[in-house]
């Protein structure tokens, strides 16, 4: 990796892009792999409503 | 014995110096030549902000070092399953790590008022029909107004990145929240955020690649 290159400062981000990245992409171990507790759960919930309200922000 | 996976390495890559939410140090689960980064499970009662941001922090100290192919949050099992994943998708995974081996994610958006005008412009056709909005015909029409500003949005950012930066993407993926992710040569990533912002997007990152890992399964 380049020296000028920074790693993108995840503690600056929007929460709603981490959560797209961490919730929405990555490996998925299908069967062998399941989230931890249902407050994860919550939180995949969460974000769907927040993508939701960002769909009808941007449309309106 | 459960454990968290934070990503897929090559195997042979020194042992990693990051630790988990116990403190402790990251280990390697090696399988041939790829290799799990697995740390103790976070106890779900604090599952918060601040641990995912935590757990994204760790992931980008893990690119650092190497090609990582990031775990989705929450992707918890026996270091038994861990190691039997490992090897039954052995080489997927491997080409998976050839794929962002030497890239880095960035995400690409228009500015908020450009997001708006582009909306507006790609609902233009349809405008008539779609009414009040109110009732099913309306909200279905709004719901195709909404698909067809997104593609549109998508097309014009892939023509902005294309004319200003095409030649350093390798790949690209289109988001969820609207945003376009590209997999970018590391060693041309600053060119390509100079680039790019002088283009008046917005960006963020480098991340890991983490819409160019795989996908689910």
């Amino acid at each position: 990796m380049s020296d000028a290159l920074v790693p993108g400062g995840t503690q600056d981000v929007a929460l709603i892009d981490l959560l797209d990245r961490l919730l929405q992409g990555g490996i998925v171990i299908h069967g062998q792999i399941t989230l931890a507790a249902a407050e994860i759960d919550l939180v995949r919930l969460d974000l769907r409503v927040l993508i939701g309200a960002i769909d009808t922000l941007v449309t309106s | 014995m459960s454990a968290l996976l934070y990503g897929i390495v090559d195997a042979d890559r020194r042992p990693p110096v990051q630790r988990d939410f116990e403190g402790r140090r990251l280990r390697l689960l090696s399988c041939g030549s790829v290799a799990g980064v697995v740390g103790e499970v976070l106890p779900a009662s604090a599952v918060d902000e601040a641990a995912l941001r935590e757990y994204a922090r760790v992931v980008e100290a893990l690119m650092v070092e190497g090609p990582v192919l990031p775990a989705r949050w929450g992707s918890v099992a026996s270091e038994a399953d861990i190691a039997l994943m490992l090897a039954e998708r052995h080489n997927e995974l491997l080409r998976a790590l050839e794929r962002v081996r030497g890239a880095v994610e960035f995400s690409v958006r228009p500015a908020e008022g450009r997001v708006r005008a582009v909306a507006a412009s790609g609902s233009a056709p349809t405008t008539a029909a779609a009414g009040s909005g109110s009732g099913a015909a309306g909200a279905g029409t709004a719901y195709l107004q909404a698909r067809f500003a997104a593609e549109r949005t998508e097309r014009e950012l892939s023509e902005i990145v294309d004319a200003a930066a095409g030649s350093m993407v390798r790949a690209r993926a289109w988001r969820p929240t609207r945003a376009l992710a590209l997999l970018v040569e590391s060693d041309r990533a600053a060119e390509f955020a100079a680039r790019i912002r002088a283009r008046g997007l917005v960006l963020t990152g480098p991340w890991p690649p983490w819409s160019f890992s795989g996908g689910a399964r």
